[in-house]
């Protein structure tokens, strides 16, 4: 591989919805999945060497302590379950049938 | 003679069987609504066939601490008695659905997608350029990963997400997702 370069795909995804309430974790899953599913129909043949997110606050993040890789699996697949398997359904059927079952 | 025809008719059972769970794969991915149609004893026989057809290539999973061991079977809600496990298929016309089948295959798609996307990640990490903006990142090794493989992807940005951003008492937030690519 030779020089890489890093480049911002899509617009912004806000976490709070106009009211100021958080959005719901599968809803900000779901806009991320339809934004990479759009620029995988863009780049198909390219490959990745990584992914990096910019996330705007209003404060400081004092995150101090991170969960480990099988916590993070398993928030991630309750989330996944909770969707009912909207992830394996293209987005095009999944919108003319109400997206899962 | 007689073993003879039964083991014909066990290894017709058998393929019956594989046919129908490849099948099913098929038809999951190809997004059918038969979905809601799922038979119990395909649901039942897919996980288990992982570490056959090579679809899982660590079966001894990636957790220390045992919360997955690569079969599939652990985040199932349940454990059903198989009803099919002499390899008959006479129960074709039992089409009930059921959530807790729809589940933990749903589990078993997903921890392949998590395994492989974990065998990719070499480094994590985030900086704080200034107060209100944190990046957070991860970079993959040989062979990376595909732009076309929207559902890896998708993990990765969400594995980041919930590792370096989400927090107690987050006020505000917008985010813009990355790619890092080599010419």
């Amino acid at each position: 591989m030779g020089e890489s370069y890093s480049f911002t795909v899509g617009t912004a995804i806000s976490l709070l919805d106009s009211s100021g309430n958080a959005v719901p974790n599968m809803d900000v899953f779901n806009e991320i999945y339809k934004l990479v599913e759009k620029k995988a129909a863009e780049y198909d043949q390219d490959v990745l060497e990584g992914l990096f997110v910019r996330v705007y606050l209003s404060r400081s993040i004092r995150k101090k302590e991170f969960p480990s890789d099988d916590q993070i699996g398993i928030v991630l697949l309750n989330w996944i379950l909770a969707g009912y398997l909207l992830p394996l359904i293209p987005l095009s059927r999944s919108q003319t049938t109400g997206g899962c079952i | 003679m007689l073993s003879c025809v039964r083991s014909y008719f066990i290894v017709n059972a058998m393929f019956i069987r594989v046919e129908s769970s490849t099948l099913f794969i098929h038809r999951l991915y190809a997004s059918e609504m038969d979905v809601l149609c799922i038979n119990r004893s395909y649901c039942t026989d897919i996980p288990g066939n992982s570490n056959g057809n090579g679809s899982d290539d660590n079966p001894s999973g990636h957790n220390a601490n045992g919360s997955y061991n690569g079969n599939g079977h652990d985040h199932g809600s349940d454990n059903r008695s198989d009803n099919n496990a002499n390899g008959s298929s006479n129960d074709d016309d039992d089409k009930t659905y059921n959530p807790n089948d729809a589940k933990k295959f749903a589990t078993h798609l997903f921890y392949m997608e998590w395994d492989e996307l974990y065998k990719l990640i070499v480094k994590e990490s985030y900086s704080d350029p200034y107060a209100g903006l944190r990046l957070a990142e991860m970079n993959f090794t040989n062979p990376y990963l595909g732009c076309s493989d929207a559902t890896k992807i998708t993990y990765g940005v969400m594995k980041l997400l919930i590792k370096y951003i989400y927090d107690t008492g987050l006020e505000y937030g917008k985010l813009t997702l990355g790619y890092k690519e080599s010419v």
